[in-house]
Protein backbone atom coordinates (compact mmCIF):
# COMPACT_ATOMS: atom_id res chain seq x y z
CA UNK A 1 0.00 0.00 0.00
CA UNK A 2 1.07 4.02 -1.10
CA UNK A 3 2.31 5.73 2.50
CA UNK A 4 -0.18 8.13 1.51
CA UNK A 5 -3.17 5.41 2.35
CA UNK A 6 -1.01 3.77 5.06
CA UNK A 7 -0.65 7.33 6.88
CA UNK A 8 -4.67 7.82 6.00
CA UNK A 9 -5.21 4.51 8.08
CA UNK A 10 -3.45 5.71 10.72
CA UNK A 11 -4.85 9.18 10.72
CA UNK A 12 -8.16 7.65 10.60
CA UNK A 13 -7.63 4.72 13.63
CA UNK A 14 -6.27 8.05 15.87
CA UNK A 15 -9.04 9.95 15.04
CA UNK A 16 -12.42 7.61 14.22
CA UNK A 17 -13.53 6.13 17.65
CA UNK A 18 -15.49 3.20 14.80
CA UNK A 19 -12.07 2.53 12.96
CA UNK A 20 -10.96 2.12 16.49
CA UNK A 21 -13.50 -0.48 17.56
CA UNK A 22 -13.59 -2.26 14.12
CA UNK A 23 -9.58 -3.17 14.79
CA UNK A 24 -9.83 -3.66 18.55
CA UNK A 25 -12.83 -6.02 17.89
CA UNK A 26 -10.59 -8.06 14.63
CA UNK A 27 -7.20 -6.53 13.64
CA UNK A 28 -6.92 -8.74 10.69
CA UNK A 29 -10.33 -8.51 8.95
CA UNK A 30 -9.99 -4.84 9.90
CA UNK A 31 -6.81 -4.31 8.24
CA UNK A 32 -7.50 -6.22 5.63
CA UNK A 33 -10.57 -4.62 4.33
CA UNK A 34 -8.34 -1.41 4.44
CA UNK A 35 -6.20 -2.84 2.28
CA UNK A 36 -3.21 -3.02 4.61
CA UNK A 37 -0.48 -5.57 3.11
CA UNK A 38 1.04 -8.44 4.98
CA UNK A 39 4.14 -5.88 5.94
CA UNK A 40 1.75 -4.01 7.13
CA UNK A 41 -0.60 -5.80 9.30
CA UNK A 42 2.49 -7.89 10.67
CA UNK A 43 3.92 -4.33 11.78
CA UNK A 44 0.41 -3.28 13.18
CA UNK A 45 -0.27 -6.53 14.80
CA UNK A 46 3.40 -6.77 16.37
CA UNK A 47 2.82 -3.39 17.99
CA UNK A 48 6.03 -2.57 15.68
CA UNK A 49 6.91 1.03 15.33
CA UNK A 50 10.10 0.61 14.53
CA UNK A 51 8.94 -0.90 11.26
CA UNK A 52 6.08 1.58 10.97
CA UNK A 53 8.88 4.43 11.61
CA UNK A 54 11.10 3.07 8.71
CA UNK A 55 7.75 2.66 6.38
CA UNK A 56 7.90 6.55 6.05
CA UNK A 57 5.14 7.33 8.83
CA UNK A 58 4.93 10.65 10.01
CA UNK A 59 6.04 10.81 13.60
CA UNK A 60 2.69 12.98 14.43
CA UNK A 61 1.06 9.96 13.20
CA UNK A 62 3.44 7.39 14.73
CA UNK A 63 3.21 8.67 18.56
CA UNK A 64 -0.93 8.05 18.93
CA UNK A 65 -0.20 4.92 17.54
CA UNK A 66 2.11 4.43 20.68
CA UNK A 67 -0.49 5.56 22.70
CA UNK A 68 -2.96 3.22 21.19
CA UNK A 69 -0.35 0.50 22.09
CA UNK A 70 -0.98 1.66 25.73
CA UNK A 71 2.93 2.76 25.45
CA UNK A 72 3.67 5.10 28.00
CA UNK A 73 6.20 7.98 26.80
CA UNK A 74 9.55 6.28 28.40
CA UNK A 75 8.79 2.99 26.53
CA UNK A 76 7.78 4.65 23.18
CA UNK A 77 10.96 6.91 23.30
CA UNK A 78 13.13 3.79 24.61
CA UNK A 79 11.90 1.73 21.71
CA UNK A 80 12.73 4.19 18.89
CA UNK A 81 15.84 5.46 20.20
CA UNK A 82 18.39 3.10 18.54
CA UNK A 83 16.79 4.88 15.20
CA UNK A 84 17.64 8.40 15.64
CA UNK A 85 19.40 9.67 12.80
CA UNK A 86 18.21 7.25 10.32
CA UNK A 87 15.25 9.39 9.15
CA UNK A 88 16.21 13.07 9.80
CA UNK A 89 12.85 15.13 8.46
CA UNK A 90 13.47 18.02 6.33
CA UNK A 91 11.49 21.02 5.54
CA UNK B 1 -10.23 52.10 14.81
CA UNK B 2 -9.47 48.60 16.45
CA UNK B 3 -5.99 47.55 17.69
CA UNK B 4 -3.41 44.49 18.12
CA UNK B 5 -3.67 45.14 22.46
CA UNK B 6 -1.50 41.96 23.20
CA UNK B 7 0.97 39.70 21.19
CA UNK B 8 2.77 36.64 22.66
CA UNK B 9 4.18 33.31 22.16
CA UNK B 10 4.62 30.03 23.81
CA UNK B 11 4.85 26.52 23.85
CA UNK B 12 1.93 24.06 23.94
CA UNK B 13 3.53 20.50 24.17
CA UNK B 14 0.63 17.88 24.77
CA UNK B 15 3.66 16.64 27.93
CA UNK B 16 2.75 19.78 29.94
CA UNK B 17 -0.39 18.69 31.02
CA UNK B 18 -0.59 15.04 29.54
CA UNK B 19 2.40 14.10 31.96
CA UNK B 20 2.68 17.22 34.04
CA UNK B 21 4.12 15.35 37.03
CA UNK B 22 6.76 13.50 34.98
CA UNK B 23 9.12 16.80 35.03
CA UNK B 24 10.22 17.99 38.80
CA UNK B 25 7.88 19.98 40.54
CA UNK B 26 10.62 22.79 40.08
CA UNK B 27 10.18 23.10 36.72
CA UNK B 28 7.17 22.48 36.08
CA UNK B 29 6.24 25.18 38.79
CA UNK B 30 8.12 27.95 36.63
CA UNK B 31 6.57 26.87 33.78
CA UNK B 32 3.34 27.01 34.53
CA UNK B 33 3.84 30.25 36.53
CA UNK B 34 5.19 31.87 33.29
CA UNK B 35 2.21 30.59 31.32
CA UNK B 36 0.21 32.04 33.83
CA UNK B 37 1.51 35.11 33.86
CA UNK B 38 1.01 35.77 30.06
CA UNK B 39 -2.30 34.93 31.01
CA UNK B 40 -2.80 37.59 33.41
CA UNK B 41 -1.06 40.30 31.27
CA UNK B 42 -3.59 39.11 28.28
CA UNK B 43 -6.15 39.37 30.26
CA UNK B 44 -5.15 42.78 31.89
CA UNK B 45 -4.83 43.94 27.94
CA UNK B 46 -8.81 43.67 27.47
CA UNK B 47 -8.89 42.06 24.41
CA UNK B 48 -12.43 41.83 22.63
CA UNK B 49 -11.06 38.73 20.28
CA UNK B 50 -8.28 36.46 21.32
CA UNK B 51 -6.21 34.83 18.31
CA UNK B 52 -4.60 31.93 18.94
CA UNK B 53 -2.36 30.81 16.03
CA UNK B 54 -0.72 27.17 16.38
CA UNK B 55 -0.36 23.71 14.08
CA UNK B 56 -2.49 21.09 13.46
CA UNK B 57 -1.53 18.13 14.75
CA UNK B 58 -3.44 15.61 12.40
CA UNK B 59 -6.77 16.42 13.96
CA UNK B 60 -8.43 18.69 11.58
CA UNK B 61 -5.96 18.43 8.26
CA UNK B 62 -4.41 15.81 6.39
CA UNK B 63 -2.14 15.39 3.59
CA UNK B 64 -5.12 15.64 1.02
CA UNK B 65 -5.45 19.30 2.21
CA UNK B 66 -2.66 20.89 3.91
CA UNK B 67 -3.04 24.87 3.67
CA UNK B 68 -0.21 27.08 4.63
CA UNK B 69 -2.90 29.17 6.64
CA UNK B 70 -6.62 28.18 7.89
CA UNK B 71 -9.00 31.11 10.03
CA UNK B 72 -11.81 29.61 12.28
CA UNK B 73 -14.49 31.01 11.56
CA UNK B 74 -17.23 28.74 13.71
CA UNK B 75 -19.69 30.33 16.65
CA UNK B 76 -18.50 27.63 18.71
CA UNK B 77 -14.92 25.75 19.76
CA UNK B 78 -14.64 22.89 21.83
CA UNK B 79 -12.21 20.50 23.16
CA UNK B 80 -10.18 19.37 23.81
CA UNK B 81 -9.98 16.27 21.50
CA UNK B 82 -7.43 14.50 23.19
CA UNK B 83 -8.42 13.10 26.49
CA UNK B 84 -4.93 11.73 27.78
CA UNK B 85 -3.39 15.76 27.92
CA UNK B 86 -5.96 15.97 31.21
CA UNK B 87 -7.54 19.16 29.98
CA UNK B 88 -11.32 19.54 31.73
CA UNK B 89 -13.71 19.56 28.33
CA UNK B 90 -14.47 23.18 27.50
CA UNK B 91 -16.64 25.26 25.49
CA UNK B 92 -15.16 28.55 24.18
CA UNK B 93 -17.38 31.27 21.96
CA UNK B 94 -16.61 31.57 18.47
CA UNK B 95 -15.64 35.34 17.19
CA UNK B 96 -17.07 34.26 13.44
CA UNK B 97 -17.25 37.56 12.45
CA UNK B 98 -13.80 38.49 13.13
CA UNK B 99 -12.63 35.26 11.70
CA UNK B 100 -14.46 35.89 8.19
CA UNK B 101 -13.41 39.54 8.19
CA UNK B 102 -9.65 38.27 8.46
CA UNK B 103 -10.46 35.87 5.39
CA UNK B 104 -11.96 38.67 3.24
CA UNK B 105 -9.46 41.09 4.10
CA UNK B 106 -6.93 37.78 3.01
CA UNK B 107 -8.37 37.87 0.06
CA UNK B 108 -7.48 41.73 -0.76
CA UNK B 109 -4.27 41.53 0.81
CA UNK B 110 -2.40 39.17 -1.51
CA UNK B 111 -2.83 35.72 1.25
CA UNK B 112 -5.25 32.93 0.53
CA UNK B 113 -5.95 31.17 3.56
CA UNK B 114 -8.13 28.31 3.87
CA UNK B 115 -11.46 28.54 6.29
CA UNK B 116 -13.38 26.35 8.44
CA UNK B 117 -16.55 26.12 10.51
CA UNK B 118 -15.61 23.29 12.17
CA UNK B 119 -12.02 23.10 13.63
CA UNK B 120 -11.52 20.80 16.47
CA UNK B 121 -9.31 22.48 19.53
CA UNK B 122 -6.47 20.30 19.98
CA UNK B 123 -3.43 20.75 22.46
CA UNK B 124 -1.91 23.27 20.38
CA UNK B 125 -4.86 25.74 21.17
CA UNK B 126 -5.83 23.76 24.43
CA UNK B 127 -2.67 24.09 26.20
CA UNK B 128 -2.06 27.33 26.19
CA UNK B 129 -5.98 28.37 26.49
CA UNK B 130 -5.96 26.59 29.92
CA UNK B 131 -3.62 29.23 30.88
CA UNK B 132 -4.82 32.45 29.05
CA UNK B 133 -7.97 32.36 29.42
CA UNK B 134 -9.07 29.99 32.32
CA UNK B 135 -12.55 30.29 32.16
CA UNK B 136 -12.44 30.15 28.67
CA UNK B 137 -14.65 33.89 28.54
CA UNK B 138 -12.87 35.43 25.40
CA UNK B 139 -14.14 34.96 21.79
CA UNK B 140 -11.96 33.21 20.01
CA UNK B 141 -10.44 32.73 16.06
CA UNK B 142 -8.24 29.77 16.10
CA UNK B 143 -5.65 29.95 12.88
CA UNK B 144 -3.62 26.69 11.78
CA UNK B 145 -0.45 27.21 10.21
CA UNK B 146 0.92 24.39 8.36
CA UNK B 147 4.26 23.19 10.38
CA UNK B 148 3.78 19.67 9.99
CA UNK B 149 4.50 18.47 6.69
CA UNK B 150 6.66 20.08 4.00
CA UNK B 151 6.50 22.08 2.15
CA UNK B 152 5.94 25.00 4.63
CA UNK B 153 5.24 28.51 4.84
CA UNK B 154 8.55 30.50 5.05
CA UNK B 155 9.34 32.31 8.97
CA UNK B 156 8.93 35.47 6.41
CA UNK B 157 5.39 34.33 5.24
CA UNK B 158 4.47 34.07 8.48
CA UNK B 159 5.34 37.36 9.74
CA UNK B 160 4.02 38.74 7.13
CA UNK B 161 0.49 36.99 7.81
CA UNK B 162 1.21 38.16 11.89
CA UNK B 163 1.78 41.78 9.74
CA UNK B 164 -1.62 41.81 7.86
CA UNK B 165 -3.50 40.43 10.82
CA UNK B 166 -2.33 43.73 12.52
CA UNK B 167 -3.40 45.54 9.70
CA UNK B 168 -6.98 44.16 9.97
CA UNK B 169 -7.03 44.64 13.50
CA UNK B 170 -6.72 48.24 12.70
CA UNK B 171 -9.49 47.84 10.01
CA UNK B 172 -11.77 46.18 12.77
CA UNK B 173 -13.31 47.96 15.72
CA UNK B 174 -11.95 45.45 18.16
CA UNK B 175 -9.02 44.85 20.30
CA UNK B 176 -7.19 42.00 19.53
CA UNK B 177 -5.02 39.69 21.05
CA UNK B 178 -2.94 37.63 18.97
CA UNK B 179 -1.02 34.43 20.37
CA UNK B 180 1.68 32.18 18.48
CA UNK B 181 2.24 28.43 20.15
CA UNK B 182 4.40 25.55 19.74
CA UNK B 183 7.99 24.72 19.63
CA UNK B 184 10.75 25.43 20.94
CA UNK B 185 12.93 22.24 20.13
CA UNK B 186 11.74 19.27 20.19
CA UNK B 187 10.91 15.76 18.15
CA UNK B 188 7.82 14.45 19.27
CA UNK B 189 7.00 11.01 17.79
CA UNK B 190 10.05 10.57 16.61
CA UNK B 191 13.21 8.62 17.48
CA UNK B 192 14.94 12.06 18.87
CA UNK B 193 11.91 12.62 21.25
CA UNK B 194 13.43 14.11 24.31
CA UNK B 195 16.55 15.65 22.30
CA UNK B 196 16.43 19.20 23.25
CA UNK B 197 18.62 22.03 21.63
CA UNK B 198 18.98 24.13 24.50
CA UNK B 199 21.52 26.40 22.63
CA UNK B 200 18.72 27.03 19.53
CA UNK B 201 16.13 27.79 22.33
CA UNK B 202 18.23 30.39 24.08
CA UNK B 203 19.63 31.76 20.60
CA UNK B 204 15.79 32.25 19.60
CA UNK B 205 15.01 34.01 23.24
CA UNK B 206 18.01 35.89 22.91
CA UNK B 207 17.58 37.34 19.01
CA UNK B 208 13.91 38.12 20.04
CA UNK B 209 14.51 40.08 22.70
CA UNK B 210 17.24 41.97 21.08
CA UNK B 211 16.42 45.16 18.91
CA UNK B 212 16.61 43.31 15.82
CA UNK B 213 14.26 40.54 16.58
CA UNK B 214 13.26 40.00 12.85
CA UNK B 215 16.67 38.76 12.28
CA UNK B 216 14.91 35.25 13.47
CA UNK B 217 13.27 35.43 9.70
CA UNK B 218 16.82 35.18 7.75
CA UNK B 219 17.46 31.40 9.80
CA UNK B 220 17.32 28.53 7.17
CA UNK B 221 15.32 25.89 7.18
CA UNK B 222 18.85 23.50 8.21
CA UNK B 223 19.14 25.47 11.29
CA UNK B 224 15.74 24.39 12.22
CA UNK B 225 16.37 20.74 10.88
CA UNK B 226 18.69 20.66 13.70
CA UNK B 227 16.54 21.62 16.21
CA UNK B 228 14.06 18.75 15.44
CA UNK B 229 11.05 19.21 13.50
CA UNK B 230 8.60 20.88 16.48
CA UNK B 231 11.18 23.63 15.75
CA UNK B 232 9.26 24.44 13.06
CA UNK B 233 6.53 25.55 15.02
CA UNK B 234 8.49 28.82 15.47
CA UNK B 235 6.63 30.08 12.60
CA UNK B 236 3.90 30.89 15.15
CA UNK B 237 5.99 33.49 17.18
CA UNK B 238 6.89 34.71 13.73
CA UNK B 239 3.43 35.84 13.19
CA UNK B 240 2.98 36.72 16.97
CA UNK B 241 5.84 39.14 16.00
CA UNK B 242 4.60 40.40 13.01
CA UNK B 243 1.50 41.05 14.29
CA UNK B 244 2.83 43.17 17.40
CA UNK B 245 4.19 45.14 14.95
CA UNK B 246 7.96 45.18 16.04
CA UNK B 247 8.75 43.41 19.40
CA UNK B 248 11.61 43.40 20.70
CA UNK B 249 10.63 40.31 23.22
CA UNK B 250 10.45 40.11 26.54
CA UNK B 251 12.03 36.52 27.65
CA UNK B 252 8.82 35.49 30.57
CA UNK B 253 10.12 31.88 30.87
CA UNK B 254 12.27 29.49 29.39
CA UNK B 255 12.69 25.51 30.63
CA UNK B 256 14.57 22.71 28.87
CA UNK B 257 12.18 19.47 29.82
CA UNK B 258 13.35 16.12 28.67
CA UNK B 259 10.48 14.73 30.51
CA UNK B 260 8.17 16.80 28.31
CA UNK B 261 10.29 16.23 25.02
CA UNK B 262 9.88 20.08 24.87
CA UNK B 263 12.53 23.22 25.42
CA UNK B 264 9.75 25.12 26.77
CA UNK B 265 9.34 28.83 25.94
CA UNK B 266 7.28 31.87 26.30
CA UNK B 267 8.03 35.02 25.40
CA UNK B 268 5.64 38.33 25.19
CA UNK B 269 6.24 41.25 22.41
CA UNK B 270 6.29 44.55 22.92
CA UNK B 271 3.38 45.85 20.84
CA UNK B 272 3.89 48.95 19.45
CA UNK B 273 1.27 51.70 18.82
CA UNK B 274 0.47 53.15 15.40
Amino acid sequence: MALYDLQLYLYRLKNEPEMQDGFLLNPQAHMLSHGLNEQERKAMSDKDLRALWRYGVHPLLLAPMGRFFNLPPERYRATLRSLAGERTLRS
Amino acid sequence: MGEIVFSAAMSHAPHITGYADHASSEVKERVYAGMATIGERLRQSRPDVLVVVSSDHFHNLFLDRMPAFCVGVADKYSGPVEKWIKIDPFHAQGARELGQFIVAQAYEHRFDPAFAENVVIEHGIAVPLKFLTPDYDIPLVPILQNCMVPPLPTLRRCHEFGSFLRGVAQRSDLRIAVVGTGGLSHSPGAPEAGDIDTKFDLELLSSLASPHPESVLDWSNEKLDGAGFGAWEIRQWMTALGASGGGPAEVVFYESVPEWETGCGGVIFGTQID
